[in-house]
């Protein structure tokens, strides 16, 4: 006999005097059924979830331009500790076409649910340059290799130079973090083991061309491509953000190996541009981050911590911190707060980066500040077997096990986003393309997006001028 | 060492979720995967299995047909939407009254609860299946729901709580007081039941 009701009950159904293995006739028959089904369906447009666009969420939500950019620098310091341990990649003779690619441009739409498509285009110089122009003229520059990425805002003609300091040692020297090295990661990886990775889609037509779709399982961040049949070269590819509200991005129109002018990626500011400059800490985050920021999101919401951990909730209490802020009489933030302002996503930034297996959960929902016993966020560190369980009195203490508490929610991790290690060593790429797939090129989400103009953004502070301490 | 770079299971069935609204080989594997678990469910809630092959059947056929429509991401997802889609089934099968009647003529078969397994809940009274099935057949067609989901399919109260779009909290309370109006009903039945009833609402 036991203590626990529901255990007694379970004791009693689980004595059911019932055999439950299904007959081995009816199941076989029963999957031809279902099979033949799901044949007969007409094919679903494909849905595939990335995380990676956190920016383009940013980009496409109705937030404030100021707050885009700061999410957006605190996501280019994640890509810089992110990357840090990556390998350089060797070249497959099979994706050289791609691999070797010195200049590319693409056309990007992405649709935040409920809002009306969003449009930018991307071109790409190797080794690190990236410039993303947006409806309106905004136009994003930026050099991950030199910690720089400047915003340009034609209509006011001010320029946003973020400056990312304390990056990990070596960072600079790396790899440089960028689309395209992080294409060839995937398409390592999809080839190391391509029965498993790679699922033809099959043909169809696709504006008037013969594409070949592949879904790319190099999970946990798969994404669908769709190639021309003829040239091998990728012609669409789809993926989706998983964090709500859901948007969906299909960039298409790719042109590879076409002439672009250096200046076009120039981070020296226009003439006529009014410059700020703000430094980023690109340190990795820590636990403390983390505090700092619910504090911080605590004093801007009558001691109420968030509701989530997400982009949607770092986007409103950036709004809810700069409401609370002394603006000047042009309703600017300076550069000062611009950088306090920052510590928000940076603690968010904190989770994201957490490792895959850190069974990292928030239940802060409705919590207030000062609730001793209230647990609003539990991980485990790396190489730890103890839990971290974060308090609304902003204590920590460890645990041997998670808390049970009813409206946890499981965090997704930056580290989730990222590829995974190849299951294989390099030297067995070259020898087996994959059985389904053509010669294409996987893709990612692009890692570095543009701050967008707010759609409506009915008092948009910027940034005052120029800085001397920043300089 | 688990390797943190290395996607888990989870991650890639999530995966297997998102090709199979389009890949039929992947949809396969995912049937492979649901098909004992929802025939199981079926079967328990039922008893009879012929008629909880048909349900599994149509469950199936309904996914098939309405996979590329789903705009789940992830096994969880899938998993609710399944045994809703079960759950719905299974009720619209016990709104028969013949059903009903077989469910409690194959109750009778099984005759009397193992005395290890009712007697921490029902002390010394002897218990009989077709009473339990009985009780629980009275009962509103969402404690009856909670309580299969529970014990028939083995859900935990948040998956329940997403099959039957509730609240974990809410769904531990009604849970509790559906298992506590069982309880009382099965001390109260002391009469072998000869016609079946129907669910309430």
């Amino acid at each position: 006999m036991t203590n626990n009701p529901n255990e007694n009950w379970e004791n009693l159904f689980a004595s059911l005097p019932l055999d439950t293995t299904p007959r081995d006739q009816h199941r076989a028959r029963l999957k031809e059924q279902v099979e033949k089904t799901h044949a007969a369906q007409p094919m679903a447009p494909a849905r595939n979830h990335t995380l990676k666009n956190i920016g383009i969420y940013l980009m496409t939500h109705r937030a404030p331009q100021w707050t885009a950019a700061a999410i957006i620098v605190a996501c280019l310091t994640a890509f810089f500790i992110t990357n840090r341990s990556r390998p350089a990649l060797a070249l497959d003779d099979v994706i050289n076409t791609i691999m070797n690619a010195k200049t590319a441009r693409y056309d990007t739409i992405a649709q935040v649910e409920g809002q009306p498509p969003q449009k930018f285009t991307t071109y790409f110089m190797a080794p690190n340059h990236f410039r993303q122009e947006l409806v309106g003229g905004f136009i994003n520059i930026s050099d991950l290799a030199a910690g720089k990425i400047m915003s340009l805002d034609p209509n006011t003609k001010r320029a946003t130079v973020f400056n990312m300091v304390n990056m990990p040692a070596g960072a600079k020297d790396k790899k440089p973090a960028n689309h395209f090295e992080m294409l060839r990661e995937r398409l390592r990886q999809v080839q190391a083991d391509p029965d498993k990775n790679a699922v033809s889609l099959g043909e169809k037509e696709l504006d008037g061309r013969t594409v070949v779709g592949f879904r790319f399982n190099v999970a946990p961040a798969p994404m669908t491509i769709w190639a021309d049949a003829q040239t091998k070269l990728p012609y669409r590819i789809e993926t989706n953000v998983l964090v709500p509200p859901r948007v969906e991005v299909v960039m298409t129109n790719y042109e590879f190996n076409l002439d672009l002018d250096e200046s076009l990626f120039s981070l020296d500011v226009p003439a006529g541009y009014e410059e700020s400059s703000i430094d980023v800490d690109a340190s990795p985050p820590s636990e403390k981050d983390l505090i700092t920021a619910l504090r911080l999101c605590c004093e801007v919401s009558e001691g109420e911590f968030p509701k989530g951990l997400d982009v949607a909730s770092t986007t409103t209490y950036l709004a809810k911190y700069v409401k609370k802020l002394s603006l000047g009489k042009d309703g600017q933030l300076t550069a000062n707060q611009m950088k306090q302002m920052l510590r928000i996503p940076r603690g968010f930034l904190f989770v994201t980066l957490l490792p895959a297996n850190s069974d990292a959960h928030y239940a802060g929902a409705g919590a207030k500040s000062g609730q001793a016993e209230r647990v609003v966020f539990w991980y485990k560190p790396a190489k730890s077997k103890k839990y971290r369980v974060l308090y609304a009195d902003f204590t920590v203490r460890e645990s041997e096990t998670a808390p049970d508490v009813a409206n946890a929610v499981k965090l997704p991790t930056m580290q989730l986003m990222q590829p995974a290690a190849p299951a294989k060593p390099p030297a067995a790429v070259t020898t087996k393309p994959p059985a389904t797939a053509p010669a294409v090129a996987p893709a990612v989400a692009p890692a570095v997006v543009p701050a967008k103009p707010p759609a409506v953004a009915p008092k948009t502070p910027s940034i005052k001028g120029k800085q001397p301490n920043n300089k | 060492m688990t390797d943190p770079d290395q996607p888990d299971e989870t991650a890639l069935l999530d995966d297997l979720v998102l090709a199979a609204r389009t890949d039929r080989k992947a949809f396969g594997r995912l049937f492979d995967r649901f098909h004992p678990p929802v025939f199981a469910y079926c079967l328990r809630r039922l008893l009879v299995r012929a008629v909880a092959e048909d349900v599994t059947s149509e469950v199936f056929l309904q996914v098939a047909a309405h996979i590329a429509d789903f705009s789940g991401v992830c096994l969880e997802d899938f998993r609710r939407w399944l045994f809703r889609i079960a759950t719905n089934q299974i009720n619209a099968q016990l709104r028969q009254s013949i059903r009903r009647r077989e469910l409690l003529e194959a109750a009778v078969q099984m005759g009397v609860v193992k005395e290890a397994a009712s007697t921490p809940l029902l002390a010394d009274k002897p218990a009989r299946w077709d009473e339990v099935y009985q009780a629980l057949g009275e009962m509103a067609q969402r404690e009856q729901s909670i309580i299969s989901l529970k014990f028939f399919a083995g859900l935990q109260h948040e998956q329940i709580a997403a099959v039957l779009e509730m609240k974990p909290g809410a769904v531990r309370v009604a849970l509790s007081r559906a298992l506590d109006k069982l309880r009382e009903r099965l001390l109260e039945s002391d009469a072998p039941s000869q016609s079946p009833t129907g669910g309430g609402n």
